[in-house]
Parts: C-alpha cells; structure tokens; sequence
C-alpha cells in the first residue's frame, strides 16, 4: 500500500539505548500488518535472535498503535507493547494493551510506534516532542514509584504530555511486572524488559493531528449508528437490575447505574439514577462498577467518578477517593483509579468477605501498591498460587525459618490488609533481604518458582502438591503457565481454544462481549447459530461435544481480538454483535471496525477483507511462537491444558449440568478443528507453508522451513 | 393531548403509565381533557414523528398512556396487570417464560423492584399465595447459598439445573 491514506502517521520511530541512535523509518512497510499488535509483531520477527531473552540488550521493545488510534472515532485509545516477556517460560513473545491516552499522544507526535532496543549506561528516559526526540537521565526517579516518576515525567513536559513509567518491580527485573501511565492504564509482562535497558519510562507531547479521509458528517453518522447499540463495558447490554426500560437484565450485568448507586465521593455527590440505552448524553453514567470491587456502600463513599481513555464513551475506569489509603496505610495519596483486576486480585489473595470493608479496602489499598510498585499478576495467577498454597499450609516446608519467621501471617489470618503493604514490597525488592525471599520471588516469578519448588506433583516435602491439578489457582494453559482468562468456564470449548493461542492469558474479550452481554440464553445461541453456526453457544455449564460453529466461533474471536489491538480499538467493549435496541431484535453490527478502518483510512474493505489483514497477524505470531520454542509440534508443546480442566468435580462427567470439566479426548479432537481452521498441520498445530504464503508470510515458511520445523 | 406528552414521559422515566385524568390532576388542569373520543386523539397525536413514542393501552376501561422511551411493552403489560390486582398470575407468567423460553430462573428480588414493588410482608404473602394455589404446582422456590430466593417452572428446568443458573456468577473465574 502507499501512504496516501489517513489515519496512519507514517513513521515509526527507533532508539537504541546503546548508541543513543534515534531514527525513523516509514511506516508503510508495515501497512499490510495494520498497526498495533501487527507492527509489533512484525519488528520481533525481523530482529528475532534464537534463544534471546527478554532482558538482553538486543531485544526490541515495540510501543505501537494504528490507523483508528487518536482518529476520535469511538473506544480508539488503545496502544499495545509488544516484547519477549521474562514472565513466561522461554520468555516468549507477548503483546500488553494500555489504554487511556498515551497512544493517541504518539499519533499526535507524528509516530505510529517506538521501538527500543539496546541497553543504557545509566538510567534513562525517552522524550518525544514532535519530532525532537532525546535520551534525558532518569537518575532523579530510579528507584521511585511508578505514581512519582509519572508525576516527575509530567512535571518536565508540561500537562499535555502524556507519560508512562515502570516501578520498582521493573527496575528489579521482577518478571511479574510492567508500566504504568497516570490514571490507572497498564500493561503487564514487559517491565522487566524496560528495566533491563535502564528504560524508566517515556514522555510524549504531541502538537499535531491525525488526518482521516471521511467527512465530518460521515465520522458524525458512524458515531450515531455505534451510539445506538452500544452496550456498557464488556459491551453488557441490559441493567443488572429490572428497569422500565428493559425487556431483560442481568444481575452481574456492567450496566449498573439505577438509584441506589452514585458517584459519592465527587464534591456535589452525583445520583445516578437509571440509564435507559437510548439516553446518549448519559452513556457516561451506565458503567459505574465500582460495586463489583467494593460493594455498594463503599461505592457511595469513595466514588467520585467514572474515568477511562480516548474518545471512549463507556467509562469504565473507577476513580476513587479512600480517606483511610492515607490515614490508615499512609500512603501518600488518597486516591486511586483502576477497572476490574486492577481492584479484583487483593481479594483473590486475601480471605475477604464481599461487602466488607476489609474487602474494600484490600480492594483498593491492593491496586495502590501494586500500581506504584508496577507489579503484574499474571491475571491473578500469582494471587492465587499465592491463596492456595497459604491454604493449604505449603509454605512452612518452602521457605527457610528464617524467612518464614519473617513475614506477618497473622496479617493475613486476621484479614488485615496491611499484609499486602509486606507482601508486594517483596515482590517488588527481590533482593533486599537478609533472607532468600523465595516468597517475594515466587509472587515475582512464578514460571520459574513451579520448577524451583516442584509444584508439579513431585515434591514430597509439600505431599506432592501439583499445581496442574489445583483448580483454584486457575493455571489454564499448562506449557506456558499462564491463568485462564475467560476459559472453559465461559463458553466451553470457545473459551478453552481461546486460551491456547497465545504465550499469555489471552485478554480477548470477543466472547465475553457476546455471551456474557446480559441477554437470554436463547438470544444469545440464536445470535450465535446466525453468525457462527449451529450449537455455537452452550448454556451455562452444561456443554456439548465440540462442533464446527463453536470452532468458528473461538476463530472468530482471537481474529477480532488480533483486529482490535492492531486497530486499535478496546476489545474490552468490541466487537458489538448484540445490542441494546429491542427494536433492532438485539442485534448489533460486526462489520464496524470496517466502516471505522473506511472511513478513517479511505482504503475501502470488507469486514472479511480487514479480518484477513489481522489474521496474518495472527499467523505470524503462531509461526513466530513455533521458531521461538524450536518446536515442530505446537499441539505438544504449547496447546497442553492442566490437569483440573479435565478432572474438576470428579462426581461429573462433561456435559452433566453442573460442571464447566471438559474432556481430553474431545479437547483434542477440538484442537485438530480448530488447527484446520487456522490452515495449519491438523496434528502439530503449525502453519503450513500454503496458509503462510496465503498471508503473504512466505518469509516465515522459508525460516521455519531452514529448521526444520514446517509441517510435511 | 399534545400538551400532556412531556407529563406521560415524565411519568414514564419513574415506570408509571398514566390516564389522562391522573395527568391532568396532577398539573393542575382546571379542565380534565374530554375523554370520549381518546383514541381518536391519540392515532391524531402519534400521526406526528416527534410523539411516536406514546403508546395507549386499555385496561379495566381506562386508558393508559406511556413512553417506550422509558417503558417498554413487557414491563406495561406487566404493570396493567398488577394495578388490576393480578399480581400472582404477572409473575407466574414470567417465571413461566424465563424457565421454558430463556433457559433462566426469576430472582425473588425483582419483587422488590418496579413493577411489582413489594415490601417483605408482600413478598411473603405472595410465596404463600403461590405455594396454595394448585394451578401453579409447577412453580418451585429455593435459595442460593447466598440465601436469596429465587424461583423457577418445572415444565422449563429440573431442580439441579435451576440451582446451578440461580448459583451461577460470570465473574466467578474472570473479571
């Protein structure tokens, strides 16, 4: 393609920390790859060293967005970071999402991505201005929180820029950590990689635009068409309580807004009051979850308002304001801003009651700590590997006297949370103390620490405790340990083959956004026989064998997911194929991010035609996965489910009502479908040279080809 | 009539459909609008673009008017009824419905909402009207194990599997 569309900035910037070298170069090499996920993918691919780790200089850190970020159409704010992440075995390639608005900053500065390579001499930070880029001495916030870097970063560039930094845990090379910009946006996985190049952070100050080829009225009749069926966060299209308005609702629906609840901490308390769907100047409102992490009444206390990113009407972020974060736990601030996990892990961790206000303030003194500290949780994992061995009373034969002697249990037996104010700090400083810190390190590392303690059912010491059958730490894919994300219990097998693509928990939403949307079951596997074919929707855990519409179905899902972080648009709200509108029989619309990507970009396609462009990358990153773990057998070495998949509730067999176990034989039989699907080797799981020259990844074919590792 | 549909769609953003009448008293009308030839004004009124949202409905011969702005058809038929006092049959129906069509149990809950509104006392009073009454031997009760209350129809869902939708949470494993 030529650069003579909108949307795109048309550079893409690099500094090597090594040689303090920043150039550019145009992104139109990497147009057939979209933008996001897609360019960064394919600058991993071009750099890609066997068994480099993801803390050697050479590795590239990609920071990208694409043509719809910053273009004001809606949910665009998105930017994805795209490295090897020392935070799964082999420290393989990963890709994190941050919202708010430092991506659309980057459009503004002229760059459609940054990508870092090398390693400083001394700590540093990136400064973007437009076009004058430099390498300034981040020595005055090496050691500081991500809260105080980021106000320091800001403080130097004036308001408008938009910054980013890693904490502690990044400096620390913690695996289990990653950056954070103001406002409560992070991606996780990657901290450890910025640390290791003495990167601290980056500024952003941008004074341009982004140019897009639609009308005024074109973009205004796209917003009013996606105005009218979009939902609430995850894309939840009903209140969660019987309101005039709606035909339907759902009690964990994310449209919470009704008059019991309000944002009581802003300083004229604001009611909320039922939000019917067609009440445009009062999208804003529908979200307010905060309840789903505190409870109602902590909500109506510290609630001051509904936050979020870049030209997102959803809000889904809960801006809070908690007195005791500085009268009880000193902390600097007292207020706190994050969505779902950010609020969600402190509880995993802890033995809280909801409701509480030993839950709530878990809940938010958790992601005060963790969000300075820059520490990820791999999805929960490591609060609940943390939560299970605890319980199970693991700990005294893993760790020495001296350290056991050392951490406040009573803390945690008596529900304070304070006990987290110990326990991130040993995450967060792996090495400063007198004892090993195994414990630190284990919530830091846990890839590492199930091989390090045996947590695989062979360590006699913990009476053979295996990790793979404990259905509470929620460790899903077993080859490349990481936790379920919306799995095999959501959706049966669409979950389940969801969560095998990727080298992390898979963030894809896609299904979430349909099959917990908050309708009836009977619309929601009507909507899905439509789009993907019959029996595409099983009821809530009572599953059926696997079938072609469920392998449609999960396809379907990691290609919108793979779209959305090339887009970039929040895969949190899209895609929007169920809506509010009763009127509309709640259907929505699959084919918006086309007629976003048309209108913004003047390249006219087709939804299939986009979702071809995103499943390249899709493809990409599996044949990179393959040459990255050597393996020519991916359904071997990387698709491997844990043993509590199958084997939860031992009193049921897959597809009794009750129960979300699957079954081994019909996983497999799922995995050789889902594999065809895609166009790769039914057996192995790896691209076949036609599907790769189909993408237009011929390059790919010949290099897995060189080692043997392209199927036939 | 023009002059009422602001009233009607204010009524109608609290869950309430209104007579003419009940408008007109409550804003003070000297005059109650003439209500013989109501349905004629009403097709006149909706004949307009911008009032295409008014609905009428006739109920124990009034008739009642709404916005589907705020209201929508389920939720009117259901409030009707309930002001005819058929409280009972309202909600056997809709557990009927949700059991055998949704694939979903009822939470006792939604008593306390719109339309039905009930205190604990009424609540109560109605379980037991539903326990007596013979012509509803299909509806069953049970609590979750957070002991809130929900019902289900046995021509839709077996016990087992009521239990499993009434327990089930979808931000159990994932937020």
């Amino acid at each position: 393609m030529a650069m003579n569309y909108g949307g795109w900035a048309g550079k893409v910037l690099w500094v090597n920390l090594t040689t303090s070298e920043i150039w550019t170069e145009p992104t139109e090499k990497y147009l057939d790859y979209l933008g996001g996920s897609g360019i960064g993918y394919k600058i991993l691919w071009d750099h890609h060293v066997d068994g480099q780790l993801g803390t050697d200089p050479e590795n590239v850190i990609v920071y990208s967005i694409g043509p719809l970020t910053g273009s004001g159409v809606i949910c665009s704010g998105r930017m994805t970071v795209t490295s090897r992440s020392p935070a799964t075995p082999g420290h393989l390639i990963t890709d994190g999402h941050v919202g708010g608005h430092i991506g659309p900053e980057f459009k503004y500065a002229g760059y459609d991505a940054l990508a870092v390579i090398g390693k400083a001499n001394s700590p540093v930070w990136i400064r973007i201005e437009d076009d004058k880029v430099s390498i300034e001495s981040a020595t005055a916030i090496w050691g500081k929180g991500t809260f105080d870097s980021n106000a320091e970063l800001t403080k130097l560039m004036g308001q408008d820029a938009q910054v980013f930094s890693i904490g502690q845990a990044g400096e620390n090379l913690v695996p289990m950590s990653g950056f954070m910009t103001p406002g409560g946006h992070a991606a996780g996985g990657h901290g450890a990689v910025m640390g290791s190049k003495n990167l601290k952070g980056v500024g952003v100050h941008g004074t341009g635009t982004c140019t897009i080829k639609a009308s005024r009225d074109e973009m205004r009749a796209l917003d009013d068409h996606i105005l009218g069926i979009i939902g609430s966060n995850n894309n939840n299209v009903v209140p969660s309580t019987p309101q005039s308005w709606a035909e339907y609702y759902s009690s964990g629906s994310r449209w919470k807004a009704r008059d019991e609840i309000k944002w009581g901490a802003a300083d004229e308390p604001v009611e909320l009051g039922e939000v019917a769907w067609n009440e445009r100047n009062r999208i804003g409102y529908r979200c307010s979850m905060a309840e789903m992490y505190v409870g109602v009444e902590y909500t109506n206390k510290w609630l001051k308002r509904m936050g979020g990113c870049h030209a997102c009407p959803i809000r889904c972020y809960c801006e809070m304001k908690v007195p005791e974060l500085k009268s009880r736990f000193k902390f600097k601030s007292e207020y706190i801003t994050n969505t779902c996990g950010g609020f969600i892990w402190g509880n995993y961790l802890m033995p809280t009651t909801a409701g509480t206000e030993q839950y709530a303030l878990t809940a938010t003194a958790g992601a005060y700590l963790r969000d300075d500290y820059g520490i990820f949780s791999g999805y929960g994992l490591t609060h609940h590997i943390f939560k299970d061995m605890k319980t199970a009373d693991l700990f005294k034969h893993l760790l020495s006297a001296e350290e056991f002697a050392d951490v406040p249990w009573e803390q945690w037996d008596n529900n304070e949370p304070e006990f987290l104010v110990d326990l991130y700090k040993r995450v967060a400083f792996p090495d400063s103390y007198p004892h090993e810190n195994a414990l630190g390190r284990m919530m830091g590392d846990p890839v590492s620490y199930i091989d390090i303690w045996k947590l695989d059912g062979t360590n006699p010491a913990i009476d053979n405790w295996n990790i793979y059958a404990e259905s509470n730490v929620h460790l899903f894919n077993r080859s490349m340990r990481h936790a379920l994300h919306h799995a095999s219990e959501c959706a049966s097998q669409v979950g389940t083959l969801i969560n095998v693509i990727f080298n992390r928990d898979p963030m894809c939403h896609s299904h979430i956004n349909v099959v917990n949307g908050g309708l009836p079951y009977d619309i929601l596997a009507e909507v899905c026989a439509e789009k993907f074919g019959e029996g595409a929707f099983d009821p809530v855990k009572w599953y059926t064998p696997i079938n072609q519409g469920k392998v449609n179905f999960a396809k379907w899902c990691v290609v919108k997911n793979v779209l959305h972080d090339s887009l970039t648009i929040c895969n949190w709200v899209f895609p929007l194929i169920i809506s509010p509108d009763k009127e509309k029989n709640y259907r929505g619309d699959s084919s918006i991010e086309a007629q976003m990507y048309s209108l913004v970009t003047g390249d006219k396609v087709t939804e299939e035609e986009l979702d071809i462009m995103a499943e390249r990358t899709v493809q990409l990153h599996r044949a990179f996965t393959a040459l990255e773990m050597n393996s020519n057998d991916l359904r071997r070495d990387h698709d491997v489910l844990s043993d509590w998949v199958y084997d939860i509730d031992p009193d049921k067999n897959f597809g009794d009502q009750g129960t979300i176990k699957m079954d081994r034989d019909d996983i497999q039989k799922a995995l050789g479908m889902f594999y065809e699907a895609w166009g790769w080797d039914s057996e192995t799981g790896i691209p076949t040279r036609a599907t790769l020259e189909k993408f237009g990844l011929g390059y790919a074919a010949d290099k897995l080809a060189a080692k043997g590792l392209l199927p036939g | 009539m023009q002059d009422l549909v602001k009233y009607i769609r204010l009524f109608s953003q609290h869950g309430k459909l209104v007579t003419l009448p009940q408008v007109a008293a409550v804003i003070g009308l000297e005059e109650e609008p003439e209500d013989e030839d109501v349905v004629g004004q009403y097709v006149q009124l909706i004949l307009a673009p911008e009032y295409a949202d008014i609905c009428m409905r006739k109920s124990a011969d009034e008739h009642y008017f709404f916005s589907r702005k705020h209201i929508v058809d389920s939720y009117a038929n259901r409030w009707l009824a309930i002001r005819r006092g058929e409280v009972l049959p309202t909600l056997v129906q809709q557990i009927r419905e949700a059991s055998c069509q949704h694939n979903a149990v009822v939470d006792e809950s939604i008593l306390n909402y719109k339309p039905y509104a009930l205190d604990s006392e009424g609540r109560e009073a109605l379980r037991e009207q539903l326990a007596a009454d013979p012509e509803c031997c299909d509806i069953a009760y049970a609590k979750t194990a957070q002991g809130e209350g929900y019902f289900y129809s046995t021509r839709g869902l077996n016990a087992g599997y009521a239990k499993v939708l009434a327990n089930y949470d979808p931000n159990e494993w994932s937020c």
